[in-house]
């Protein structure tokens, strides 16, 4: 568009979701009334004035769980902001985190027990009493703890503040097959830095670094504010910004460099950029000799890495790869190589996250300003929270389903987090053992994960499948029993870690009462323990005698906490363990006490020791490689549904390249068909050079199936519709970037 | 005659958008309608992609009232419902307003929306009841690149206003002649 010189042209701009209203051209000049212009009037409707509350919490609209200040009036919660004193946000919270008052109003909440009627997916529920549903859930669960043992029962979760109730709970009954939600996400970035730093608990201090070289790490569309924020504060001071990806996000707009890269094969740039920096002698040799393990068998893996190798398999230009290793080894050790989040991508991934660990040991950043580090947590650093008494777990009845953290299976994937994908398959074939009850909290596994025909057909097997949630999600619709559990403004939790570079915790206070019957976890599980004999282990009161025993050993008052929402000890300075000496000791929990470049765990299993290449699954002719991934205003699928968030994304769209779509005739905004495995999908075409030739994209959360979400409910294209749910032999995580649809037009 | 002929100008506000810390996350849109409970539907500001030149390439840019000194708004408003305060904010008295639009037409800028309900216009008013509090807009407050900027011309010491005096933050599409008050930072 270009500029005008006349008022009667109005401008034109295109908003993310809506066209915003621009006028005619009409500009009548009436003559002026005499009188004087009122005084400032006090909009009613603002949500500022009237005598209010402040009550200092954390956001749930993500996991990062950012401080809030929530303003209550009447009952009533008038405006959620970002708590002003957190250095690490400085007040801000972002669009989902503004829209928590939606989710609190919004009318597709459910807000009673219900007790299905109708099919499995039908939606068909009646009202029941909380007795009712409790007693519902505990017959069914004492049967097939009878009949199959305790390990017949799974329960899975995203991870939260409610975790400890539903872990006590499972642990209780005396089953192993407790899941999250990590092998859909972070699990192969995860396991990488469990082998490699001997912990997960390693992160970015972006505030302060001077060159980020990013794998797909999306930071301004999968949104951490404080990791945002500080790297938004980065590259205003002059900080380089490095953006691989095949995909042109906000990411890619804002960094100083666009790498376009061919999908899947970023672990060759980046052995090629160890070999650079291992040729050119640009990294960091005292902080080698002293802090890794295994650097010799890296630089021998890596000899034959050369940028032109890599270039070939990258499609970025060899000189290109030499000037990012090159600008990434001048400035070290300020340089970082992001871990990456979203990780459940190709099947080179684990080894794509080891081999980005040994950049950021090449650039000897462990531990010094704007570098990695590691998390200084509340039990190391301060005191470790205390726990309600409760008496001694029962042994687990069995070896987890899955395999998770169990010998000859997954050995290294985290026994605490399973394999969610892996449950269908125990479910249909009873094997290694029967699983014949599922609780789902606040997750939605027919969303979420893979191979989604399959889950259902799993869902249509059990004999109890029960959904804790504030919708009626997809896998509560197939359920049992929705029970409806308040939203983060409608309850308290327990207390927990949020240790950064300083120990912290914060917690999370109730701010009005909770709508209709809905109650929260504390209580859900503590109640439903109680009908199903396991009571004892929730011997708390409420949740104010819960908190009273975190914080006992801390010496920190309830009322303390609760002024402030979170606590960190007094005068503890940021803590870089090498901020002043750079050979100061940091023991890590490996093997060999350092950073683990060549890994002889790994070797033990039969893994490579060190990083290697294998290309990414070879592409058939006229198939796209579909990758999913997330947009700035809602949560993977959790608030497709929320009203204000749906409005300004309501639907996702398959992106697809310029050359294909005219190839295939279709154009911007055609309605397409996705197919494959067997599995098809309806959407709208995006058609843009924002993403590769060979490749498609579509944002995650739509095509959705549940009738109690009705403004998503057939919106869109639903990836996890399609994918098959290949699992990673080394890690547990999920493959979900090496299947390939085809594309056509409806 | 008017009260800023009167009483002294003590403040004179602007908005600074430094689009280069822009991420387009539209925290900003949800809090103000979380802020000033604007009806589903219609939104007093939204980040657009606005366009660069005519390579077709766009940046995210915040899009609101622009609070212009020559307002068209003002000047049509046949009952002086829609008034320049004297610290620059354009404002509208729902209860002078008549429902007639003239104002929502004359934008160039297309800041304005009719609520319905009510049958009468609204648009950002910089959430003055904030700052008359002692508070930051609201999408100042929550804007997680911290991009925006409240800028006090009347005060010499401004960090903001330094931004606008020096000319490194400008309006867009001066040649519409309206005078805004909202000013960019376009940067690289």
């Amino acid at each position: 568009m270009a500029p005008t010189t006349s008022r009667r042209t109005f401008l034109q701009v295109t908003a993310a979701g809506t066209t915003l209203a621009v006028a005619p051209a009409v500009l009548p000049r009436l003559p002026a009334l005499s009188g004087e212009p009122p005084a400032g009037q006090v909009n009613p409707a603002r949500s500022t004035p009237g005598k209010q509350t402040k009550v200092l919490s954390a956001c749930e609209m993500c996991t990062v769980r950012c401080p809030i200040v929530v303003r209550v009036r009447d009952g009533e919660v008038v405006r959620i902001e970002g708590n002003p004193k957190e250095k690490a946000t400085h007040g801000a919270i972002c669009a989902r985190g503004n829209a928590g008052i939606s989710l609190l109003r919004d009318p597709d909440r459910v807000r009673t027990p219900l007790i299905r009627v109708g099919e499995r997916g039908e939606g068909k529920f009646r009202q029941a009493s909380w007795e009712e549903a409790y007693r519902f859930i505990a017959e069914r669960l004492t049967q097939v703890k009878q009949r199959y043992g305790p390990q017949a029962l799974a329960m899975a979760r995203r991870p939260s503040a409610t975790d400890p109730f539903l872990v006590t709970f499972g642990k209780a009954f005396g089953t192993p097959n407790l899941f999250t939600h990590e092998s859909t996400c972070p699990m192969a970035r995860n396991v990488a830095l469990e082998v490699s730093y001997g912990t997960a608990g390693v992160a970015i201090d972006y505030g302060k670094l001077d060159y980020l070289v990013s794998f797909g790490r999306n930071h301004f569309e999968t949104i951490a504010v404080p990791q945002a924020q500080g790297l938004v504060g980065a590259l205003g001071r002059g900080a380089q910004l490095v953006y691989v990806d095949p995909r042109h996000t906000p990411t890619a707009a804002a960094a100083t460099t666009w790498l376009q890269i061919r999908p899947g094969t970023d672990l060759a740039l980046v052995l090629a950029m160890l070999h650079v920096l291992i040729a050119e002698g640009l990294y960091d040799h005292d902080f080698v000799q002293r802090y890794t393990h295994g650097f010799a068998e890296l630089a021998e893996a890596v000899k034959e890495c050369t940028p032109d190798w890599a270039a070939k398999q990258t499609g970025i230009p060899a000189a290109k790869i030499r000037e990012v290793a090159g600008a990434f080894g001048l400035a070290r050790p300020r340089a970082v190589a992001d871990f990456g989040w979203y990780t459940a991508g190709y099947a080179n991934e684990f080894q794509l996250r080891r081999a980005i660990i040994a950049l950021n040991a090449l650039a000897g950043n462990l531990e010094v300003p704007g570098g990695t580090f590691l998390i200084k947590g509340m039990k190391k650093y301060a005191a470790e929270l205390g726990s309600w008494k409760k008496p001694k777990f029962p042994k687990a009845s069995a070896p987890r389903v899955d395999g998770a953290g169990v010998p000859g299976r997954f050995p290294l994937a985290p026994a605490k987090d399973g394999l969610i994908q892996a449950l269908p398959d125990a479910i249909i074939t009873g094997q290694p053992y029967p699983v014949r009850a599922f609780i789902a909290s606040r997750f939605d596994p027919l969303a979420a994960v893979p191979d989604q025909a399959r889950m259902i057909e799993a869902f249509g097997r059990l004999d109890l499948l029960v959904s804790i949630d504030v919708y009626v999600s997809d896998t509560g619709a197939y359920a049992d029993v929705v029970l409806p559990e308040c939203t983060y403004l409608e309850r308290t939790d327990p207390v927990f870690d949020v240790s950064g570079l300083v120990p912290k915790i914060r917690y999370r206070q109730q701010a009005v009462p909770p709508q209709g019957e809905a109650r929260p976890g504390w209580r859900i599980y503590k109640e439903l323990a109680e009908a199903t004999g396991i009571g004892e282990y929730f011997g708390y009161r409420d949740i104010d005698e819960v908190i009273a025993a975190q914080l006992a050993p801390l010496g920190v008052s309830p009322q303390q906490l609760a002024a402030s929402g979170q606590w960190a000890p007094p005068g503890f300075a940021p803590l870089y363990l090498r901020g002043k000496d750079p050979t100061a000791a940091v023991k890590l929990p490996t093997a060999s006490g350092k950073i683990e470049l060549a890994s002889e765990e790994l070797a033990g299993l039969g893994i490579e020791p060190v990083p290697r290449y294998r290309p990414p699954a070879q592409r058939p002719p006229d198939r796209f490689r579909l990758v999913q991934g997330k947009c700035a205003v809602h949560t993977n699928s959790a608030t497709a549904n929320v009203p204000w968030l749906h409005e300004l994304r309501p639907d996702n769209e398959l992106w697809i390249h310029p050359t294909p779509a005219a190839r295939l005739g279709i154009r911007d905004g055609d309605r397409v068909v996705v197919r494959a495995g067997g599995h098809q999908q309806h959407g709208k075409a995006k058609v843009t050079d924002g993403i590769s030739e060979d490749t498609v994209f579509a944002y995650h959360g739509w095509g959705r199936l549940s009738p109690g979400l009705t403004r998503v409910r057939g919106r869109g294209i639903s990836g996890n519709a399609l994918l098959p749910a290949t699992t990673d032999p080394v890690t547990g995580s999920l493959i979900m970037r090496e299947t390939f649809v085809e594309v056509v037009k409806s | 005659m008017s009260t800023a002929t009167v009483a002294p100008v003590r403040h004179r506000y602007a908005l600074v958008v430094d689009t280069t810390r822009c991420i387009g996350c539209e925290a900003c849109s949800v809090a103000c309608r979380a802020e000033n409970n604007v009806p589903e539907g219609h939104w007093r500001s939204r980040i657009v992609a606005y366009p660069l030149g005519k390579s077709g390439q766009t940046r995210p840019v915040k899009w609101a009232c622009m609070h212009c000194a020559d307002a068209p708004c003002v000047t049509v408003c046949p009952t002086k419902a829609t008034y320049q305060r004297p610290d620059g904010i354009v404002v509208i008295d729902a209860d002078r307003c008549v429902g007639c639009k003239y104002c929502v037409f004359a934008c160039p800028y297309g800041a304005r929306y009719v609520d319905e309900e009510r049958g009468i216009p609204d648009k950002c008013d910089l959430c003055h009841e904030r700052i008359d509090a002692g508070l930051q807009p609201a999408c100042v407050q929550t804007c997680v690149g911290r991009a925006i900027s409240l800028a006090d011309l009347a005060d010499p010491n401004d960090e903001a206003a330094a931004r606008i005096n020096s000319g490194e933050a400008k309006p867009l599409h001066p040649e519409l002649g309206t005078k805004p008050s909202v000013y960019y930072v376009m940067g690289r």
